[in-house]
């Protein structure tokens, strides 16, 4: 079952899942996507409903404490590390724009979708718009994560955003190019042991109708625009098994893989490269990471004053600092450990390119960041989803008779005990894929070797950053 | 193709059931819950103070009153009705009254709530059964309970002083002559948080909360 070095690109071992005869009809079925996303589907509408209609108090209302405290929670510690975009398959919200163009929901209707079908402009055919929409969000976050309405709100956009953009422009390019959330999911996704690629390149490159392109009877063109033939990362596919229905040379599967293989690749057929959008991308999420730390978990109560926009001077300090850091601080203090690492090694690579390249070494650390700082409030705040299990809109009903279990935190003492291995697990593997990045630009390791010092320096310190936070 | 309509029928109708059926099915759920229950929901005066700030209920119905938060820790009491409960933030409490006298009754918030807590003030009105005008409440005031109501959160429920001074006879009370009790009581206490309640209280309610100040002070401090 392991296929070993197909091509260049899938130099490292994988595991087909789709040879399970069950697994393969199940996603080959028209149905598949469908049965992922209703459930979800239905949980965005209880959410709606919350939202707009529940109590105001945040810990009584389902929107903010399922979408904010158990979806995340689950997105971010299981969903993303260990099966990369698998929530972009499930994710309700592109869903009733994509059924609208294609004017069907689970059935191939052949004919015009009903859609502009408008190109995307070149020019936004990266992943800055999502770095941009991430931020006006998380520069919100303490309003959006605590008040219903305002989650409520920031949703209803999101689905009318997605509608909108359905009705004109080409297949999904809300989450190919804006969503906020497929942003950094796609980043992440990267270090996921999960896997949607073709079999053997080299099939497609010899098959000339391109059905996984242009859809045929079976499936639909990708909706996330990439051809599977020279798909190599995570990052630029949902998971939505178009292909894999459409291909008639059953030349698509879905993998299991070792962690981080998008990371490790330099250059593959069809790709133009790790981008500076990418990199920024990595920046934006670790110091995202690091800046709620400290104003969420730290103890600044005054930050947490401003972020929750109780003061607009306050707010506005907040702000320029948000994203003073996010977009100058974070960069520029890697940017002066690239250059000293470049000066190190004596290498003759530009300052830019070996500053975007080894940026990608920060998303396993980015990713870890996350986790430690998210199993700093699950574990303490998930038992406020049991009673909201009955009383979803805070409305004084009983449904289950959980309505007065009360707030519960679980091992809230050993919660420092789970952050500090997933932090430094996630420093070790980001230092390893710097050694590895600067070897793919420097040449050899012992100039890789040296020029690690300042970068696996900079790791350090956000770890020991991250730690103080945690710690005290 | 002719089992994919099926599924595509299917899914239609159970993306319906989704965006019609639920929100339908929570709208019967929350009628068979609250029913006929009213609501008082509790927010800081800068937020809107109590909402509705008025309820109206017909004399001799019987009343499920539904108080919740939607902020801060308050306090609903009606002194025309003997209620006095805690509401806390998200949380519901239901209260079952059936005022039999028609009047209007002030509704307010016995936990200090926010800098302007004084303004947390509703009114319940009882219409009488066959319409016409809501009569004056006339009944003398009880100024222990409104001492509880509107003073203990501030001077402590004994008097004993909290972020307001002492009112027993630890306190200045004993030394105030009745125009000095008054006056503060009507005007407040500028540059304090000590609240003007000359437009909350009426002059009857007033002079009893003097009458049973002078009873607190003369008793000996309690602990």
């Amino acid at each position: 079952m392991v296929v070993r070095g197909m091509a260049r690109a899938f130099a490292y071992p994988r595991l087909e899942l789709t040879r399970c005869s069950l697994l393969r009809r199940l996603v080959k079925h028209r149905a598949f996507q469908f049965m992922l996303i209703l459930p979800n589907l239905a949980v965005f509408v209880l959410v709606l409903v919350a939202a707009f209609l529940g109590t105001p108090v945040g810990n009584r209302n389902f929107a903010i404490i399922f979408v904010w405290i158990v979806w995340w929670a689950a997105l971010i510690i299981l969903l993303i590390p260990l099966a990369g975009r698998i929530w972009c398959a499930m994710c309700p919200i592109p869903a009733p724009g994509e059924w609208l163009q294609r004017l069907a929901i689970v059935t191939r209707r052949p004919g015009r979708p009903f859609t502009l079908g408008l190109s995307w402009p070149r020019a936004l055919r990266n992943i800055w718009l999502q770095n941009g929409t991430f931020l006006a969000v998380a520069l919100f976050s303490a309003l959006i994560l605590t008040r219903p309405l305002a989650t409520g709100i920031v949703l209803a956009l999101f689905i009318g955003l997605a509608l909108l953009l359905s009705l004109l422009f080409e297949r999904r390019v809300f989450c190919r190019y804006v969503c906020p959330v497929g942003g950094f999911i796609g980043l992440y996704a990267m270090v996921a042991p999960l896997e949607l690629r073709v079999k053997d390149p080299q099939v497609c490159v010899t098959h000339k109708e391109k059905d996984c392109l242009r859809g045929n009877a079976e499936g639909y063109p990708c909706p996330w625009m990439a051809y599977p033939g020279n798909l190599w990362r995570n990052i630029d596919c949902g998971l939505c098994t178009e292909c894999l229905k459409a291909c008639p040379k059953e030349n698509v599967g879905i993998f299991l893989r070792p962690f981080g293989q998008d990371l490790l690749l330099a250059r593959a057929p069809g790709w133009k490269g790790r981008s500076l959008d990418e990199a920024y991308k990595a920046f934006i999420m670790l110091s995202c990471a690091l800046i709620y730390s400290a104003v969420y978990i730290g103890p600044w109560g005054f930050l947490k004053e401003w972020a929750n926009l109780s003061d607009p001077a306050g707010f506005a300090l907040y702000a320029t600092g948000f994203l003073g850091v996010n977009l100058i601080g974070l960069p520029g203090v890697f940017l002066i450990a690239v250059a000293l690492a470049r000066w190190i090694a004596r290498a003759g690579i530009p300052l830019r390119r070996l500053f975007v390249e080894l940026a990608y070494a920060l998303v396993p650390l980015g990713l870890t960041g996350w986790i430690a700082f998210t199993l700093s409030f699950v574990l303490v705040n998930i038992s406020y989803a049991i009673p909201l299990l009955s009383d979803p809109l805070g409305r004084g009903w009983d449904l289950l008779g959980t309505a007065s279990h009360p707030w519960t935190p679980y091992i809230p003492e050993l919660v420092p005990l789970l952050q500090l291995p997933v932090l430094w697990l996630g420093l070790v593997v980001s230092i390893g894929l710097a050694f590895r990045i600067a070897q793919q630009n420097l040449g050899d390791a012992a100039k890789a070797r040296r020029a690690l010092l300042p970068i696996a320096s900079f790791m350090t310190l956000i770890v020991l950053l991250f730690q103080r936070l945690y710690l005290g | 193709m002719g089992a994919m309509k099926g599924w595509e029928w299917l899914a239609r109708g159970l993306v319906l059931s989704v965006l019609v059926g639920l929100p339908l099915s929570l709208w019967a759920a929350d009628r068979v819950w609250n029913g006929s229950a009213r609501w008082w929901i509790a927010q800081i005066p800068e937020s809107g103070g109590w909402q509705p700030p008025t309820l109206e209920v017909q004399a001799g119905e019987e009343i499920r009153l539904r108080v919740t938060s939607a902020d801060v820790v308050h306090g609903l009491s009606i002194p025309g009705l003997g209620i006095s409960v805690t509401v806390e933030p998200g949380k519901v409490r239901e209260i079952r009254l059936r005022p039999e006298r028609p009047g209007r009754y002030r509704a307010i918030c016995t936990v200090v709530c926010s800098p302007r807590h004084g303004e947390m003030i509703a009114e319940l009105v009882v219409r009488p059964p066959g319409g016409g005008p809501i009569p004056e409440i006339t009944a003398a005031p009880d100024g222990a309970f409104l001492f509880q109501t509107y003073c203990a959160a501030c001077h402590g429920p004994q008097g004993e002083g909290k972020i307001g001074p002492p009112l027993n006879a630890a306190g200045r009370v004993p030394q105030m002559d009745e125009a000095t009790l008054r006056a503060i009581i009507r005007q407040g206490r500028p540059g304090t948080a000590m609240p003007a309640w000359g437009d909350r209280l009426s002059s009857e309610e007033i002079e009893a909360l003097i009458r049973f100040l002078r009873e607190l002070s003369q008793e000996p401090s309690r602990p």
